[in-house]
């Protein structure tokens, strides 16, 4: 078990940034080591690597190569909306998790009009580091609908669907990041359609995939799990806090961060079958040594 | 509940959390059960901590309302230390109105927390002057307090004269005697 602040920093920064790599491996930046395993979201990964990019330069360098050669796979509205809890003051920790610098860079790589990005462009070519996204790979089922669909909400609908079996439109707007409007506009299309199924319960719709309509997807893949967003958040604010005064070396403000975000760190360690101890029994700083040993290993399992 | 094993700890985590939420050093002023137990005057638990006001420059000045960083920072320490949401109060500070025992602010017993906090825990004496004074205005636990810190005569008597000046109705000095004599100062109670 890990019992000290730099103790966790080292291992918290281990696992967050190889589940980072992990995912950028998938869409095709060379580096060692295996694929993820789950769906990956691509609006969400961009903005946690942007809080690690002070951290691991490497790993932000490839990310704005990636970004460079691929942008026509993001969604950049999406993006913004994401973005606001990453780029505004954080409540708990008063200061933005990405940094001004690094989401400059990834505005400015992102933009089409762009001058430095089109050099970037022009001076940028694939290489052995860097392939093109290979749709078929299970993790970038995100990037297969948006093959098919196109780079719009209609990917997210699917994968929420998939995810969580049924929804409501307000419910899947928020969770996707999309506009309520749009969304019921679209689930509603969908289900004249037939493509989904609609049934009223109590004053809301609910909208599910038909069964039978997962026959276009490539291959069976895990995806109980897609909402990163969340979980890059949570994992953003504690990589924030373990690499910044007065957090770094206080395992009591450690500790009361833990509990601030508990809530949310034990629906992800739910996800990761980790057992996470219960705050009330836990006065301040006793909560961190117990706590800190299973969030380092969350990221892991993911 | 606050007491003499975590006082400390609570006080250094309410200094960390105002150093995290960008806020300002400040020099609070306490008085009550946790001022009692912080000093080692009398050992009891108690559920919150009640301020005065903050001292600058020698001076106790009121402070209406707690700054949003030290409020911020006093709700993680509730959540913290499962401390009630009104842990850190200004319920006494009306006192500062009413008058203090002359001198209590050089007679102040300072304990630095950390980079943002100093506490300003008030004196024997002037618990006794308080105590005193809670004791006949309200009784049960304060009573309780005032004899455990085990008053001298001439302290007695300072604190009599005190609590004269804050409530001067003649029932009150009735109380006052009544007081003394049951609990054993009765020459006390005919010279007041």
């Amino acid at each position: 078990m890990k019992s000290s602040p730099e103790q966790f920093r080292d291992s918290l920064r281990e696992s967050f940034l190889e589940l980072l790599w992990r995912q950028w491996r998938t869409l095709g930046v060379a580096s060692h080591g295996a694929d993820a395993a789950l769906a990956i979201d691509l609006e969400a990964l961009i903005l946690a690597t942007a809080a690690t990019a002070g951290q691991d330069g490497r790993l932000w360098n490839a990310t704005l190569r990636w970004l460079a050669h691929f942008r026509e796979w993001v969604n950049g509205a999406r993006l913004k909306r994401m973005a606001a809890p990453f780029t505004s003051p954080d409540e708990l920790l008063k200061k933005p998790l990405i940094k001004v610098d690094a989401w400059r860079q990834a505005c400015a790589v992102l933009d089409p009009d762009s001058p430095t990005r089109m050099e970037r462009a022009r001076n940028a070519k694939t290489g052995r580091d860097l392939q093109p996204p290979r749709l078929r790979k299970p993790p970038l089922l995100q990037l297969f609908l948006r093959g098919i669909f196109g780079v719009n909400a209609r990917a997210e609908l699917i994968l929420f669907l998939l995810a969580e079996g049924e929804g409501n439109s307000n419910q899947i707007a928020r969770e996707t990041h999309y506009d309520q409007k749009n969304v019921y506009v679209l689930l509603e299309r969908w289900a004249g359609a037939g493509f989904i199924d609609r049934k009223k319960r109590g004053k809301q719709n609910l909208y599910s995939l038909k069964p039978g309509s997962k026959a276009f997807l490539p291959a069976e893949i895990g995806n109980k799990f897609w909402s990163w967003e969340p979980f890059f958040l949570s994992f953003g604010r504690l990589f924030f806090a373990v690499h910044s005064e007065p957090w770094r070396n206080d395992a009591y403000l450690l500790s009361s961060l833990f509990r601030s975000i508990h809530h949310d760190l034990l629906t992800l360690a739910k996800a990761a079958g980790i057992v996470l101890p219960d705050p009330q029994l836990l006065p301040g700083e006793d909560l961190f040594a117990a706590m800190a040993g299973a969030l380092a290993r969350i990221p892991d399992s993911f | 509940m606050i007491d003499e094993k975590n006082v400390e700890k609570i006080f250094v985590a309410l200094d960390r959390q105002i150093l995290a939420a960008g806020g300002g050093c400040i020099s609070l002023v306490v008085c009550g059960g946790t001022a009692l137990t912080a000093l080692g005057l009398v050992s009891r638990t108690t559920k919150d901590v009640d301020v005065l006001g903050s001292l600058e420059k020698g001076n106790i000045r009121k402070i209406g309302r707690f700054p949003i960083w030290l409020s911020e920072a006093a709700a993680k320490v509730a959540a913290d230390f499962d401390l009630p949401a009104n842990w850190l109060n200004l319920g006494p500070e009306s006192q500062l109105d009413t008058g203090l025992p002359a001198g209590l602010a050089g007679r102040l017993e300072k304990k630095t927390y950390g980079r943002r906090l100093t506490v300003c825990f008030i004196s024997r004496i002037d618990q006794i002057h308080f105590k005193l004074y809670a004791s006949l205005d309200r009784g049960g636990y304060h009573v309780q307090d005032f004899f455990k810190l085990a008053p001298t005569e001439s302290e007695l008597l300072k604190a009599c004269r005190w609590v004269l000046t804050q409530d001067v109705s003649a029932g009150f000095k009735t109380l006052l005697v009544s007081f003394l004599e049951q609990h054993g100062h009765e020459k006390l109670a005919g010279t007041i």
